[in-house]
Formats: structure tokens, C-alpha cells, sequence
């Protein structure tokens, strides 16, 4: 008979593998068959995802195995999302961040490896993905209480969204309200504080960083 | 046991270019002859049916002579380390990369001065060798400039035999009595004459001078080696435009015929002794007088060698990853680069020389360190591309969709080390990385990763009779040199 603990541990080894196949069933399993709390599960999962990404910042694993796991920690999470937003409890993250690619520009790779490096950083990443307006990322930040928004712009040409994203917060009256981090290939921290952002990540690693620091964390 | 990659992608000559640059060597070994300095030689060359000039020493050799002993000449050869994992096989496009030897000066690990070369320092390049992974085998690099002059070479077997578990190739200091001691050291590592024949730990790197001719001392060292039947390298040293002709072809002809007819020699003493064809194919600086080791022209004269070697079907004494610089500096890391790209394409078997610096003369941690890094790069190169169903990733391909990510995709997780090399210490980071692990280039890395091996890596030491056995031998060959 296996326990509570093997079918985690199992759980947590696809995770550690990169391997999708059955992580969705073992998490149901854990919340309806053994009696496991979702914020519990969610603990377990993301202290295991930082264990990942560490690992990652030794050298020891490759970028790929790093977005892989991130990749099965969105999976399970579809199966989380809705036992969690029942329960009561809340589960441990460093914080939330909202992250996607500015209208016009459907370069989605360089957001996609900041979301897994967030992700095992400790925050719950929100990514609303590519081609995004910005009330979609206001959107999205209000609805998930974020603390962060995170714009990427891959072409000079998408870059003066970054700066509309802003314009539309303090027009809102909610500049006060998030942070904002924004990064991209052609983008500096000279634009960053040019258009009043908050933070710059010149890269994955960076842009994580910048996200600790903002929200005290770092 | 270690596998040689294989090259032989990169080719200069055609085939009928080939065969006249072997006519040619033919034209030079019948007509013109080799002076050598070895009544023993020459006895047994005229009774093997050369034409044979006593008074100027000059042997004219036969066709079907040079043809004989390029067939008795083995076509595959084991070479040894002391320890098995190191052993390797010399044959057809396999490629092995090894240091040098003889060079004068070094360059400090820590200061970065120029000084001489000492027996301290041999010891701890050649620990440098047996760590680093693209290195298969060692020569004993630098000169021992603190040991009499009479006793170098055995200094250099002792800092070499002692330093390292990877196949040596031993410089020939020359001479049947310093030979016989450099033997004598050799089976005592082995465990006894008929294990070093058997395994053969040691080839020895024996030289002709240039132009045409072979030294007295280095035939006697050709003749106590070859009795034993031990594997030997017969190569010259040639400079373009001053000890071999200005052409390339030229020096190409003359360096095969100095080998080959070293080999004709080697074959009639003791047949199918592994020998190694080839030669170090420089040239002369004509602004500067001096000797360049990295030109284009050295270059292309590597690779005709390793196409003359796959023609005789004779593994190679290649060289490479030197350099002309005064310094471990861009232009030291540019010419090896080239240099090993040149000899690994080419097909060459057992390539020495590499940390060889300022025309031969210096020798440094970090630059055979840097040579490390270019070989492991270059060997992926050799490896080339698989091309099957996998690998054309049709599946993958649909499995990402249309603006998806390769990144979690098991297909990359599975194939990523099989299809990219990553290196050590070339620098791939971002800008912000590098600037917070100090900024450093590849030199100041390099000597890094030099000074940590020297600290960390450790040799599997010889058992301590067979140490004080060398030291007795080395002791009363210095009695005999005082006298």
C-alpha cells in the first residue's frame, strides 16, 4: 500500500524529472483520496521548484530541465487552481506577478523563461502570454491581486507600449498599486526610468532579482 | 581505453598531387640520398641493396627499398598508459592531441614572468596534462634547466613517468648510453623488458637533420630503441626557405623523404616496429629571422602530411596548438584555434606540440589550459551531425505548434547533450554574469582553472621501489658524466 508520502514523493519526482505524464492524476489523488490540503500541496510543489532552481543557478541542471519542471507545476496547477480558490488558507508566496508580451509583439520565448525562473523563485506567475494590451495586464492584476507586472518588448516598435501600460495605470489611479518590471532584448534600464518603470531585468536571472527587490523580498 | 575521433574532412591535395608529391620523394631518397653520420647504418643499408658512398656517408635508396618498409611499417599501433583507461590505438583518421617538449622558458603561473623552465615545473605541467581531458597523451614539457645538461633526458623521463598515468612520448636527447639508461627507467615503470615491448608506455621522438641528415647520436638512439621494438617517432624539424625548400610541396617532399628514409632503416633492424611517419613542418620568418611555428603555410603543410599519412597508410606525428605570441593573449588563442581546427580536420593521429609558444621556446599553464578548451570544441566538431528520424524532429517540431517553445519539450531534454557541446571557460553568460564573477577574460580564467587543478589533482604515484630505482639509475649516470 503506498502512503500520503509515496504518492507525493512520486508526485514531486515528476517535477524533479520534467515529466508531465500522470502529475495531474497524482494531484488529484493527493486532494481527494489522502487527505491532502491544497495549500499544503502547493507548499510542496513550489519548495521543490525553488530546490529546481537552484540547482539551475549552480549550473547543475539546464535551462531546459528548469522550464520543463515549471511546465509540470503549470499543469498540476490547473488541477490546484480551483480546490484553492475554495479553501481557506492561503499558500506561502514570495508574491504574485503578472507577466506577458505587449500588444503587437508575439514574441513569447524570453517571457516564458522569466515566468519558470519566477516560478521557482517562490512567486505565483500569472501569464497572460503574447500580443497583450495593456488593460489585459491591468486586467489580470487586479483579478489576482498581483504585486508585479512584468511587460516584455522584443522590437523598438513595441517598446512605447511598455510606456502606454504605464500611462493607463496612472490614468486609472492605480500606479501606486504594482510594481512594474519591464525588459526585452532592445530595452535598458535607461528606458525603464525613462518611462518611469520600476525595475529593469536585462535577463531571466536579472529580472528575477529585480522582482525580489521590489517587493522587499530580495 | 581512450577512442580517437576521426577526422579527415579537410583536404588540400588531390590525388594525382598525392602521388607526384610521393614520386617526388622516391626521386630525392634514389638520387640524392641521406647522409648519415652511422657506419651501422650504412652497412646495412648496402647490404639491403642500397647504394652506399662510405667516404661521404652518403646512402642512395632504392624504390622498391622506401615501398618494402612503408608495408612492414604496422598500419594500426596501441600505444599505453600506465594506466589502462589512457591506453589508445593509432590508426587511419583517428586523432589524439598531446603537449610538448624542449621548450626553454615559462611563463610563471602566478607572476606571469618569463624565466627558465625547471624540473619543478615540468612536473607540474605534465600533472596539468594528466588532468585535463581533451589531453591524451604527455611529453615532458619544458627543459629541466637545473639538471646537468648530460642528464636532461632523464630528468624529463623521471618528471614525466612520475606525473602522469597517460602515454609518453619521450624527446630524444640522443645517444646509445643516455637511450639505454632512458630504456632501462622505462621497464623498470613497466615491470620488466618484456612487458614495456608488450605495453609499450613510451614511444620515443627521435629527429633527423635538416636538410638530409642523419646525426650519429640520433641513429644510435634510433638503433637501441628499435632492438627492443618500441614504438618511435622519426621526424625533422623543417623550416620553408631555410632547412627544406621555400615551396610548400617542396618541404611536404623533403620531410617525407627524412622520414621514410629513417623508416627504411627502422624496418631493416627490426621489421614491423611501430613507427610514426611525419614531420614539424615550420618555416623560416624572412622580416624577422626567427622561426614560425603558425602561419598559413604551416597550416597547409599539416594537412598535406596527414594526406601523405593516410596515402602510406601510416599513423602521423601531427602537430599543433602553438602559437608565435609572447603571451597567452588573443593571438596566442586565434593561431591555436586555427592550428587545432587545421590538425583534427585533417586527419592527423598523434599530435604533439600543444602549449608551444614564441617559435618553440615558451611554454605556459594557461595556454595549454585555453588549447584544452579548443580541442574539446573542435572534437565536437569532428563528431558531425546524426541524421534520422529523431534528429530531423519532424514530431518535435509539430509537438511545439506554431509560436510554441522547444524548451519543454522532451526532445530537447534528450537530445541537448548529444547534439551541443558546452565549454568551460569561454565566456556565454550575460554582460551582468560575467561582471559579477569578476569580469575576467579567457587568460586570467584559464590560470583559474590551472592553479585549481594544480592544487586538486592528484597522479596515482609510482610505488616507492620502483621511484628509488630511478633515482639510483639517474644518481650513477651523474657519476659518469662528473668523470
Amino acid at each position: 500500500m503506498s502512503t500520503k508520502e509515496d504518492v507525493l514523493n512520486e508526485l514531486l519526482k515528476r517535477l524533479d524529472e520534467a515529466e508531465p505524464e500522470g502529475a495531474d492524476e497524482l494531484a488529484k489523488e493527493l486532494l481527494e483520496k489522502r487527505g491532502m490540503s491544497p495549500v499544503e500541496l502547493v507548499n510542496a510543489l513550489s519548495k521543490k521548484l525553488k530546490e529546481i532552481g537552484d540547482k539551475f543557478g549552480r549550473g547543475e541542471i539546464f535551462l531546459m530541465d528548469l522550464v520543463g519542471s515549471a511546465e509540470v507545476m503549470n499543469s498540476v496547477m490547473t488541477v490546484l487552481r480551483p480546490a484553492l480558490e475554495k479553501s481557506k488558507e492561503k499558500a506561502e508566496y514570495v508574491g504574485t506577478i503578472v507577466i506577458g508580451t505587449v500588444e503587437g509583439d508575439i514574441h513569447d520565448i524570453g517571457q516564458r523563461i522569466v515566468a519558470s525562473m519566477l516560478q521557482a523563485a517562490g512567486f505565483r506567475v500569472i501569464q497572460i502570454g503574447n500580443d497583450q494590451p495593456p488593460e489585459n495586464f491591468i486586467k489580470a492584476a487586479e483579478e489576482n491581486g498581483a504585486d508585479i507586472i512584468g511587460a516584455s518588448a522584443l522590437l523598438t516598435t513595441t517598446m512605447p507600449v511598455q510606456k502606454k501600460l504605464i500611462e493607463e495605470l496612472k490614468k486609472r489611479g492605480l500606479r501606486d498599486k504594482y510594481k512594474v518590471i519591464v525588459g526585452g532584448a532592445p530595452t535598458s534600464p535607461e528606458w525603464a526610468e525613462e518611462i518611469g518603470a520600476d525595475g529593469h531585468g536585462a535577463d531571466a536571472t536579472e529580472a528575477v532579482e529585480v522582482a525580489k527587490r521590489l517587493i522587499g523580498k530580495g | 581505453m581512450r577512442g580517437g575521433l576521426k577526422g579527415g574532412q579537410l583536404k588540400i591535395l588531390t590525388n594525382d598531387q598525392i602521388y607526384d608529391i610521393h614520386l617526388a620523394v622516391l626521386k630525392v631518397l634514389e638520387q640524392h640520398g641521406i647522409k648519415i653520420e652511422h657506419e651501422g647504418a650504412l652497412k646495412l643499408l648496402k647490404d639491403a641493396g642500397a647504394d652506399v658512398d662510405f667516404k661521404t656517408k652518403i646512402a642512395k635508396i632504392p624504390q622498391y627499398l622506401v615501398e618494402e618498409s612503408i608495408k612492414k611499417a604496422p598500419k594500426t599501433i596501441r600505444l599505453y598508459g600506465r594506466n589502462p583507461k589512457y591506453d589508445f590505438v593509432l590508426e587511419g583518421l583517428r586523432t589524439y592531441f598531446g603537449t610538448g617538449s624542449g621548450q626553454t622558458y615559462v611563463l610563471d603561473l602566478e607572476t606571469g614572468e618569463r624565466r627558465r623552465c625547471t624540473f619543478k615545473d615540468m612536473e607540474e605541467l605534465t600533472r596539468l596534462g594528466d588532468a585535463l581531458e581533451n589531453i591524451d597523451f604527455a611529453m615532458g614539457s619544458g627543459t629541466a634547466s637545473d639538471a646537468p645538461s648530460g642528464l636532461m633526458g632523464l630528468y624529463e623521463e623521471k618528471a614525466v613517468l612520475l606525473n602522469t598515468e597517460k602515454h609518453f612520448v619521450m624527446y630524444s636527447y640522443h645517444g646509445a648510453e643516455l637511450t639505454k639508461l632512458q630504456i632501462k627507467i622505462a621497464e623498470l615503470v613497466a615491470g620488466g623488458e618484456e612487458e614495456l615491448r608488450r605495453k609499450p608506455i613510451v614511444t620515443l621522438y627521435d629527429e633527423p637533420q635538416s636538410p638530409l641528415i642523419f646525426g650519429r647520436d640520433y641513429i644510435e638512439a634510433l638503433f637501441e630503441w628499435v632492438k627492443k621494438g618500441l614504438p618511435i617517432v622519426w621526424a625533422p624539424c623543417t623550416q620553408s626557405g631555410a632547412t627544406a625548400p621555400v615551396t610548400l610541396a617542396g618541404s611536404v617532399v623533403q620531410t617525407s623523404a627524412e622520414s621514410l628514409g629513417g623508416n627504411v632503416i627502422i624496418q631493416l633492424l627490426n621489421p614491423g616496429t611501430p613507427f610514426i611517419y611525419g614531420g614539424v613542418p615550420l618555416v623560416l620568418d624572412m622580416k624577422y629571422a626567427v622561426t614560425s611555428y603558425t602561419t598559413a603555410s604551416t597550416l597547409l603543410m599539416a594537412v598535406m602530411l596527414a594526406q601523405m599519412s593516410h596515402y602510406y597508410d601510416i599513423p602521423l606525428w601531427g602537430t599543433t596548438g602553438c602559437t608565435d605570441s609572447k603571451l597567452t593573449d588573443a593571438q596566442a588563442a586565434a593561431e591555436a584555434a586555427l592550428y587545432i581546427a587545421a590538425a583534427a580536420l585533417s586527419g592527423q593521429n598523434l599530435i604533439h606540440d600543444i602549449g608551444y609558444m614564441d617559435s618553440g621556446l615558451l611554454c605556459s599553464a594557461d595556454f595549454i589550459v585555453i588549447c584544452d578548451e579548443l580541442i574539446g570544441m573542435i572534437k565536437r566538431l569532428l563528431q558531425g551531425v546524426e541524421v534520422n528520424e529523431e534528429t530531423l524532429a519532424v514530431e518535435a517540431i509539430k509537438e511545439a505548434g506554431h509560436a510554441g517553445s522547444y524548451l519543454s519539450l522532451k526532445h530537447t531534454r534528450k537530445l541537448f547533450k548529444q547534439e551541443h557541446y558546452l565549454t568551460d571557460l569561454l565566456s556565454k553568460s550575460s554582460w551582468r554574469k560575467w561582471i559579477s564573477e569578476g569580469g575576467k577574460d579567457l587568460t586570467k580564467k584559464a590560470r583559474e582553472k590551472a592553479r585549481k587543478i594544480l592544487k586538486e589533482h592528484e597522479v596515482t604515484p609510482l610505488p616507492k621501489d620502483v621511484v628509488d630505482e630511478i633515482d639510483k639509475v639517474i644518481k650513477s649516470a651523474a657519476k659518469e658524466v662528473v668523470h
